[in-house]
């Protein structure tokens, strides 16, 4: 169930309403059963597999925080591999072929379905398991406690990967479900389902057309913008489910960082990943980029170059098995490595250069590499994408021909740069809005929820069949 | 060397190490409360360090560092 679906909003009403009025011992119950129910929604085997995936955890946790020495170490990489395994069983299809040939020989070909989120609960169990092993995290020695951080509905299916310390002693904390909170929250909701609605899904739809077929866009500075609008859509659909699941969340009486804080206004890619999808860079810089730079520290600046591509690869290689992820990986990687080797002659410059002409030509840098590297996000392979930046983007001679995009395309891209630009703004004070917010007059809350209802019936943009369009980062 | 000697030792290397003079570090101070003090540059924080005081870190101690003054009490234990 999306989370702009119809049934997604029944879903979290009933969920809301319910758990307010249950005595506090049974709410976290109640919260399991409810994220049980939504992943089961998704297909009807889900919840077995998620309940053994987080059993299996839970006892190797156990036995990781009562051992010493080698054993532990052993416990520690089994469980661990096990993930990976599991990891590359469902993101590569390396045993389809082979179950195919032992179940049916003759039939249809089996592919295993990657399961809803398991790229982000998997993350959120091996830090767990890497916290216990270094005791920077007690053991939870309640299951229900870890089943709740694991199939945590809000997070569930596309994160944000919320670190068990930040998650489970929230758990046993007496919750007061006010008014005041559930509007703290509804507001964050609404405004996702506005961006994401009428902002991201338009966005999709309008650029859809020159993706499918490449050719028909014209060069030049149309693919430019189109490539522009691929990147805007990306951060409003993806920062609109992270406002929708924080929002949730604050209704619940949890706490869960956004993942988002204006990506946009940074000077550097290290600044922007700082801010991009903070709960996945967050976590590869703590648990695979930080140990293996410090493995590495005798090779001068080897130490932080080796680590930074290994890393943004496997960010590439953990949103899909295609080309063009490993090639978007790959070359963020190279970026962040040539940002390390000329950080010191960049800092002799900013010294040398007026403070706001250094930001402004660093932000438009960043912004150019930024819609040029993450077209690989969008395009089936990375053949595709040196086509279209080689072939089209980079053919200068036709950037100043007629554009081929229509009045649309213009409109819609300058509004969702506007609205690009509130996110920010709002990001970085989201509590300060917030409690703003909630001190309005009850019947002048209603008046912007009733506004951003007809907005969201009015403009926003809606899939086939009125189905509602799924957040990309669903998919990952 | 006393425990104070070693923040202060710890100061000069990172005044050197982000070429400012100015920097001053307490036990509260974090790679935060320093703008350049990067996950790219902590690297050549730890290893300038271990250069120093002729001392080698373990994974352990450097993950567990949460401010300078974790880090002073581990050098300190370290040379002591």
């Amino acid at each position: 169930m999306a989370f702009t679906s119809l049934t997604f909003i029944i879903f979290a009403a009933i969920t809301v309403a319910v758990y307010a009025l249950l005595p506090q011992k049974a709410k976290h119950i109640f919260l399991i059963a409810a994220s049980l129910v939504f992943y089961f929604w998704w297909k009807a085997w889900a919840p077995v597999f998620i309940i053994a995936y987080a059993l299996f955890n839970y006892f190797m946790a156990l036995a990781i925080a009562k051992s010493e020495g080698s054993k532990k170490r052993i416990l520690l990489f089994t469980a661990i591999g096990a993930s990976i395994i599991l990891f590359f069983i469902f993101r590569y299809h390396i045993l389809d072929g082979i179950l195919s040939a032992i179940v049916n020989p003759n039939g249809i070909d089996i592919s295993i379905l990657f399961p809803l989120g398991f790229s982000y609960y998997m993350f959120k169990s091996v830090s767990y398991l890497i916290d216990v092993n270094n005791k920077t995290f007690e053991k939870v020695n309640k299951f229900d406690y870890f089943l709740l951080y694991v199939v945590y509905f809000p997070e569930v299916s596309m994160g944000p990967i919320t670190r068990a310390v930040d998650f489970v002693p929230q758990i046993s904390k007496e919750k007061s479900i006010t008014a005041q909170s559930i509007n703290k929250g509804l507001v964050l909701v609404a405004w996702g389902f506005f961006k994401k609605i009428i902002f991201a899904d338009r966005l999709a739809s309008l650029i859809a057309p020159y993706y499918s077929d490449i050719n028909t866009a014209g060069n030049g500075s149309a693919w430019f913008l189109i490539a522009a609008g691929f990147l805007l859509q990306l951060y409003l659909d993806f920062s609109a489910y992270t406002d929708i699941s924080v929002g949730v969340s604050k209704m619940l009486g949890y706490e869960i960082k956004h993942n988002f804080k204006a990506p946009f206004f940074s000077y550097s890619i290290p600044e922007f990943w700082r801010k991009w999808h903070i709960s996945l860079t967050s976590w590869l810089l703590d648990y695979v980029f930080t140990p293996l730079q410090f493995l590495l520290r005798s090779l001068g600046k080897f130490a932080s170059i080796i680590p930074a591509i290994i890393t943004f690869t496997l960010i590439g290689v953990w949103h899909g098995g295609t080309s063009a992820y490993l090639m978007f990986g790959f070359l963020m990687g190279l970026l962040v490595a040539v940002d390390a080797l000329i950080a010191k002659s960049r800092k002799k410059l900013k010294k040398k250069m007026p403070k706001a002409l250094f930001n402004t030509v660093s932000l438009i840098l960043l912004t150019i590499i930024n819609i040029i590297v993450f077209l690989f996000m969008r395009v089936p392979d990375a053949q595709t994408g040196l086509n279209i930046i080689v072939r089209h983007m980079f053919d200068f001679g036709s950037w100043t021909a007629a554009s081929t995009l229509t009045l649309e395309f213009y409109i819609v891209m300058a509004l969702s740069l506007i609205m690009t630009i509130i996110s920010h703004i709002l990001e970085l004070k989201t509590d300060e809005f917030t409690e703003r917010f909630i001190k309005l007059k009850q019947p002048l809350l209603w008046i912007v929820y009733l506004a951003v209802i007809f907005a969201v019936i009015l403009f926003g943009h809606y899939g086939p069949g009125y189905d509602p369009i799924e957040f990309i980062y669903m998919g990952f | 060397m006393t425990r104070d000697n070693v923040l202060d030792k710890v100061q000069d290397i990172l005044r050197d190490i982000f070429d400012d003079e100015n920097i001053v570090v307490t036990n509260n101070t974090t790679a935060d409360d320093i703008e350049d003090w990067d996950s790219l540059e902590h690297i050549n924080v730890i290893t300038s360090i271990e250069k120093h005081f002729k001392i080698k870190f373990a994974m352990n101690d450097v993950t567990g560092f949460k401010n300078v003054g974790n880090m002073v009490d581990t050098i300190f234990n370290k040379i002591s």
